[in-house]
Formats: structure tokens, sequence, C-alpha cells
């Protein structure tokens, strides 16, 4: 019984995840966005917000999950030199997926509080440590703005010292490689795919207007869970 | 950095005819990065230069300024097919057969993490063509490589037109705009700076 359910066709057909699971691998599955394409209008286009969840995030969980497999089989094998060849494909695609995952959290629209500023602790937090919102807001976009190429610009929270940053990451380099106590609270994504077809290559427009659909509540729940 | 030490330095190598890269006269599907484009691609990206500038950033925006001249000139209208020649000798000889160059070009577009640069370098030591990646605005004259060619592959290059699709972009590049004229140029003055031949010693 249990050997049909395995062999059945719509088992078979997603044969990646399949023979990932078979043997105990955790694969993984684009996240749903908790909001519709055109929600984010007018800060962020539906058309982006489709590409970017569809097409860009879906690759990097495909190749992922790939590079996983790979990676499995070579470290049944012993084979250490693709052990390591495969740490950047790693590096890249994973972090693609988990800071998309995080981006798409830290976004919500108006009328579900998109935009509201942060209250509570983190509100407080934000205030003693950058004198006040706006001047984060202009840090961070300022950062934003200033990075070369690709990658995102985060406000973090340094766990063991209790502290808030600002920090960019290049590429797809999630928060943790600037430190291992870091702890994203908000991702701002500055590939050029997250903005070009609306606002070309005007990134600091882009940056100014993100705000309006940040989602504070996320980054206060974060933080709270950390700083109790 | 004044604006106009910016358009002074490159605005005499654009063509007039930044049109002529529009598709419009040609038939059925194809769509090239068209004139429009391309004309605000120039414009932008300096401007963008001058934006890493006020923000401080350490990269000097000569670089862009540099890669994209160089990558203007690396195309043209009605480009593509192969080149001829010594350049194709060259290219045989390096890579086996132009198609398994244009296999290796293509697939280096694909694989390149976040924003860079696919180029076709004549490397100065090893007196060989190479395909090498560079990140963001790196020049493989750094590494005392002599570039032939070079494909932006920064999103800002293909996202009007082909959205997330990179390997349109990248075949398109070469099947209808690479120009092997260019090319063969930069190689022959190449030549002038890195020994190819074999030397013909006489026998006695």
């Amino acid at each position: 019984m249990a050997l049909r359910t395995l062999v059945t066709r719509k088992a078979l057909g997603n044969s990646v995840a399949f023979r990932q699971q078979l043997r105990g691998l955790q694969t993984h599955t684009l996240p749903d966005l908790p909001y519709d394409y055109g929600a984010l209008e007018p800060a962020i286009s539906g058309e982006i917000m489709q590409l970017h969840h569809q097409k860009h995030h879906q690759t990097y969980v495909t190749n992922f999950n790939k590079a996983l497999e790979q990676l499995d089989d070579a470290i049944n094998k012993g084979d250490s030199p693709t052990v390591v060849k495969l740490q950047s494909a790693i590096k890249f695609n994973g972090g693609g997926h988990i800071n998309h995952s995080i981006f798409w959290k830290n976004l919500a629209p108006v009328r579900e509080g998109g935009g509201e500023p942060p209250k509570g602790s983190l509100g407080w937090a934000i205030d003693n440590h950058f004198g006040s919102l706006e001047a984060l807001v202009q840090k961070m976009n300022a950062d934003g703005a200033g990075l070369q190429g690709s990658g995102w610009v985060w406000l973090g929270l340094d766990k063991e010292l209790k502290r808030l940053v600002v920090e960019t990451t290049a590429n797809q380099d999630p928060l943790v490689t600037k430190g291992s106590s870091l702890v994203p609270l908000l991702g701002i994504d500055v590939w050029e795919h997250a903005y070009y077809l609306q606002y070309k290559n005007v990134r600091p427009d882009y940056l100014k207007n993100i705000w309006k659909v940040i989602n504070w509540k996320y980054a206060s729940d974060i933080y709270e869970k950390e700083c109790p | 950095m004044s604006r106009s030490a910016f358009c002074s330095s490159g605005s005499n190598l654009v063509p007039k005819t930044t049109e002529a890269l529009n598709p419009l006269n040609r038939p059925k599907k194809h769509h090239y990065l068209n004139g429009r484009q391309r004309t605000n691609l120039y414009q932008k990206n300096h401007r963008a230069s001058k934006v890493l500038a006020y923000y401080g950033l350490r990269s000097p925006p000569y670089k862009l300024v540099w890669n994209h001249d160089f990558f203007w000139e690396s195309m043209q209208p009605g480009g593509g097919s192969s080149p001829i020649l010594g350049l194709l000798q060259q290219i045989e000889k390096d890579f086996g057969s132009f198609t398994n160059f244009r296999e290796k070009f293509i697939d280096a577009a694909l694989k390149l993490f976040g924003s860079g640069w696919v180029w076709l370098v004549l490397k100065r030591e090893e007196k060989h063509l190479a395909i090498v990646k560079t990140s963001n605005a790196v020049n493989p004259l750094v590494w005392n490589d002599i570039p032939i060619l070079n494909l932006d592959m920064w999103e800002h290059a293909y996202y009007l037109d082909y959205k997330n699709d990179k390997a349109k972009y990248a075949n398109v590049f070469m099947n209808h705009l690479v120009s092997w004229n260019a090319a063969m140029a930069r190689m022959a003055r190449a030549q002038a700076f890195v020994n190819l031949g074999e030397p013909k010693i006489p026998v006695a």
C-alpha cells in the first residue's frame, strides 16, 4: 500500500522534491505572498511584484534545492572538491531564498498597516539609537543608494549587544554574513530587478517610496521576541 | 567631477544614429537593445555614477564609464555572425571551435552572480584568449589582460527589454549585436603588445 503511494503519478511529477524527501532532504518551496501582487501600488508595481516573486524568488528556490541535492550527493561520496565548489551556489541561491522570504513579510499594503511607524519598544530603540525614525530612514536610503551593484540594505538587531544596526550586504548574502549575532528586522532589496521596470535607474526614488509599504509590525514582533 | 567632464569623456564616442540599433526595420520577432534604451542607458549610467559619487562611494565612476563605452563599441547594428581571418583562427585555437566559444560565453553570462560583465580577453602572460567574468565595475585591465569584447550583465542592461530572461538577451547579443569588426581591430592592436606567433626559426 505504502509502495503504491510512493510511486503514484503525483509524487513522481515533482521528481526532484520526491527524490530529496526520499533521502530525508528538506526541500524548500516558494512561500505565498500574504497580499496580492498589485496591493503595494503605487509604491511597487504589480508587474514588479509578480516577476520578483514568480520568477526571481522561484529561481532561487529551484536552484537552492538543486545545489542542496548535489551537496548531499557529494558529501555521501566524500567528494570534497565538489562540496567546496558548491558553497557559492548555496550561499547565492540559499541567501536569495532567505532574503526574499523575509522581504515579502517586510512589506504590507497600506490598508493593512504598511507604512505605519513602529510603536512600542522598537520605536523607542530607533529613537534612542538613531535620533529619530527619519534619521534611520535617511541612513538606510543613503546606504542603499550608495550600494554598488546588487545587494540589500538591512535594519538588524545585534542580539548579543542588544543594539540596532544598519548594514548592507552584497548580492544575496544574508545579514548573518556580516555578524553571526545579527538578526534581520527589515531588509530592502536594491537589486535592479526590484525597481527597474518602475523607477528605471532612479534607485533613490524607489527607496523613498518603499517606506510607504514597510511592515513595521513584523519588525517590531521580531525585535520584541529577541529583546523582551 | 563636473557634468561637462562626463559628457566630453564619452559623448563623442556614441554614434549619432542611436536609432541604428532599433529593430523596427527588421522583420519578425527579434527585439534588440533598442535605440531609445541605448541612449537612456548611456546618459543615465553617467548620472548613476554621479549618484554614487554623491553618496561618497569608493568606486570611481570612470570605471563604469570605461566599461560602458567599451560595451557600446562592442556592438553594431547588423552585428552577430562570426569573426573571420586571424581572430577566428585564434578563437578556434583557444576554444576548439567558434560554437564552443559562443556556448561558453553565454554560459558565463548566465552563471554570473549579481551585477557584472562578461569579457573576451587576450591574456598577456598566457598568450591566449579567455572568457572572464567580473563583478560590478571591475575591468580585466587590472589583471593586465587586454579586453577584446564585453557584455553588460547588470540587470539594467536587459531588464526593460527582456525582464529576467538573461538567456534571450545573451543570445540576441551574440546573434545580432556583437561587433566582430571592433573585436578584430582590438585584437590587431593587442598583438602589438602580445606576441602570439610562433617564431620562424630557419633550419640551417
